[in-house]
């Protein structure tokens, strides 16, 4: 097969849908050189459960980017429903149970008040979300007074921490979720509506779908899946505190980017978010392997942050 | 441009960017040594926070001492996050570490990471701040840092006579450092029944820029504080910089503080900062360097190797050389 036969067979596929999972091959082969650490069972084992919580909080990103919306709340989300939980199974009651649901819960809630502002009220999605991060963290910092809150059951630890098959259980929540999220935006009538919807919201209207309705959904959807989030970091760890998720709303954005969901909405895949997410995963666990300073890791942050803007105006220019 | 050019540019850019970011970490975050014995042990050291001061310092006598003897370091920077930090630990296992060097960032959140290091067999020493779970250390080697608060805070005490109100500039209260530095504070107290506690102001992340609003709004209100005592150098500037930005003259509240760079030393002869403790923070990564070292080659360790300290005040500050702070 030639360059010329490659070159026909690839047209019309969108770029990053083969882009992608190349540029991570090159990378696991490349950091697999360079490193007689990198490819071991354990460390594949790392890279998994340290991108499962990003994987959980991207699923419902791409929901609202897909929708034609933002959402910059979703670290603070993360934050604030790992605190509820853990207030909630200390303070409130001494059951794991109620602490999960409060922190689930007040992950929705968040969602929806977002929903609420953006699609309701109409208050762009950029400052409304923007709005209610600050306030989620200063409501963070409030309730812990700038400290972790700790001594929660270890009960609560197996929620992440169970071993199945070998895979932590928080790998195995995101896999499930990511999975749910596929079927719900691929193959069912409410994920028809988010892409019309993010297409075109005034043909999407004119064809009988409500807007306000589909967008208020999605970012309620993120909402909880940043809660869910929330529980499985506070879970994983044993204590929650104001800081946990900062740097979520970064790279799950440039996650769902990476993975060729346009900013204007109305088209992406779910399943290349997956793989947005594990370039991420694997870029962090390989600077770490490699022993580099948190200075060269924010370099490679950027990096990361410049090529999804990259594939985003190539995408741009391919399409003029 | 092609999508076979698009998917290429892309595949090289991010694998010249990772290649470069290794290619500056060969120099920087690790450190391999010159001599020592026939096998090149490798310690991972694990800060909550390079960028503190106390840390940097500390890293500098990590550094020379792990050349003199023969020792790789790893350094990792959580940016004060116990996630990114329990991330790292896992990898520092991952890769095969000797032994782990951890000054943790909460003193609960990195008990399952310690757990996992334990579980893997590598020694893991706190140093600076610890768990509250000793169990899931091998040791700790640091300061003391209980015995610092209490002559610290002594030292202000009677300076302002033995009574009056007392402002607390602290980081987060569950942190290992916070913790032992407030144990260390209700000892001196339990001696000076005329001193009152007014307030406690914590700085979640110790840094000079989150002290000074609150402390401003602090001191406003109340005008007859007498003394401050703070966790660390960054909040004892911070708390100088709220001084006068109200127009209060140096010396007029009493400060106490940890820590002795450069800026702080400056500050103590300027009598902007009256009290600090010197952690001696070079030589505490010597020493924390030599007791993981003697553990890996067989020596018997204590569960406690306390680190030497000073306490340099306005007016002994003239007198030390850099050598006595380092």
């Amino acid at each position: 097969m030639n360059a010329a036969t490659i070159k026909g067979s690839l047209r019309g596929i969108p770029v990053n849908a083969y882009a992608l999972p190349l540029i991570l091959a090159v990378l696991l082969i490349g950091l697999g050189l360079k490193s007689p650490y990198f490819f071991t069972t354990r460390n594949f084992q790392q890279i998994l459960i340290q991108g499962s919580v990003l994987a959980i909080v991207a699923v419902g990103l791409t929901f609202v980017i897909v929708c034609g919306d933002l959402d910059l709340s979703l670290g603070a989300n993360v934050a604030i429903s790992g605190i509820v939980a853990s207030l909630g199974m200390t303070k409130v009651s001494h059951s794991v149970l109620v602490g999960v649901l409060l922190g689930l819960g007040t992950g929705l809630l968040m969602g929806a008040v977002n929903g609420i502002l953006t699609a309701v009220l109409r208050v762009p999605a950029f400052v409304a979300t923007m709005g209610t991060s600050v306030i989620a963290t200063g409501l963070a910092l409030r309730m812990t007074n700038g400290s972790a809150i700790g001594d929660l059951p270890n009960s609560f630890g197996k929620l992440a921490t169970a071993n199945f098959l070998g895979v932590q259980a928080m790998v195995w929540w995101a896999i499930l979720l990511a999975v749910i999220g596929m079927v719900l935006l691929h193959r069912t009538t409410f994920g028809s509506r988010v892409y019309a919807v993010g297409g075109n919201r005034l043909a999407a209207f004119n064809a009988g779908i409500s807007p306000v309705r589909v967008r208020f959904a999605a970012l309620t959807l993120a909402g909880l899946l940043a809660g869910v989030g929330g529980v499985l970091t506070t879970s994983r760890v044993l204590a929650s505190q104001a800081s946990d998720g900062m740097t979520v709303t970064l790279f799950a954005t440039a996650a769902v980017i990476l993975g060729g969901t346009k900013l204007s909405g109305g088209s992406g895949n779910m399943w290349l978010t997956i793989f947005g997410v594990l370039l991420i995963s694997v870029v962090q666990n390989g600077l770490s392997i490699l022993g580099a300073p948190y200075a060269y890791q924010q370099v490679a942050v950027g990096a990361v942050f410049v090529i999804a803007a990259l594939t985003v105006a190539i995408r741009r220019t391919g399409q003029e | 441009m092609s999508h076979l050019k698009k998917v290429a540019v892309g595949a090289v850019t991010l694998t010249a960017a990772l290649a470069l970011t290794a290619c500056g970490s060969s120099g920087s975050a690790s450190s391999d040594g010159s001599s020592g014995s026939d096998k090149t042990y490798r310690i991972g050291v694990s800060f909550y926070n390079q960028a503190l001061p106390m840390y940097t310092q500390m890293l500098q006598g990590l550094q020379s001492e792990a050349k003199a003897k023969g020792v790789k370091l790893i350094v990792t920077d959580a940016n004060n996050s116990a996630q990114t930090q329990t991330n790292q630990l896992n990898d520092l296992v991952t890769q095969g570490v000797d032994a782990i060097i951890a000054a943790p960032q909460d003193a609960q959140a990195l008990i399952p990471a310690y757990k996992s290091v334990q579980a893997a067999d590598i020694p893991i020493f706190s140093s600076g701040t610890n768990i509250a779970d000793a169990t899931a250390e091998t040791g700790y080697v640091g300061p003391s840092l209980a015995n610092e608060a209490t002559d610290a805070m002594q030292s202000a005490i009677t300076a302002i006579g033995g009574s009056g109100d007392v402002l607390l500039v602290t980081g987060p209260p569950t942190s290992g450092l916070v913790i032992q530095q407030h144990a260390g504070l209700k000892a001196a107290f339990a001696k000076a029944p005329g001193i009152k506690v007014v307030n406690t102001i914590v700085v979640p992340d110790l840094s000079k820029a989150a002290t000074v609003d609150p402390v401003t709004a602090a001191l406003t209100t109340d005008p007859d504080i007498k003394a401050i005592f703070a966790s660390n150098d960054q909040i004892a500037l911070g708390i100088v910089q709220a001084m006068q930005s109200l127009n209060k003259p140096a010396g007029s509240i009493y400060i106490a503080s940890f820590n002795t760079p450069p800026e702080v030393v400056t500050a103590l002869k300027a009598n902007q900062i009256q009290a600090a403790v010197s952690q001696k923070a070079v030589t505490w990564g010597n020493i924390a360097l030599d007791t993981v070292y003697d553990k890996l080659t067989g020596t018997k360790v204590a569960a406690l190797t306390p680190t030497k300290y000073l306490l340099v005040t306005s007016k002994t500050v003239n007198t030390l050389t850099d050598t006595d702070l380092n």
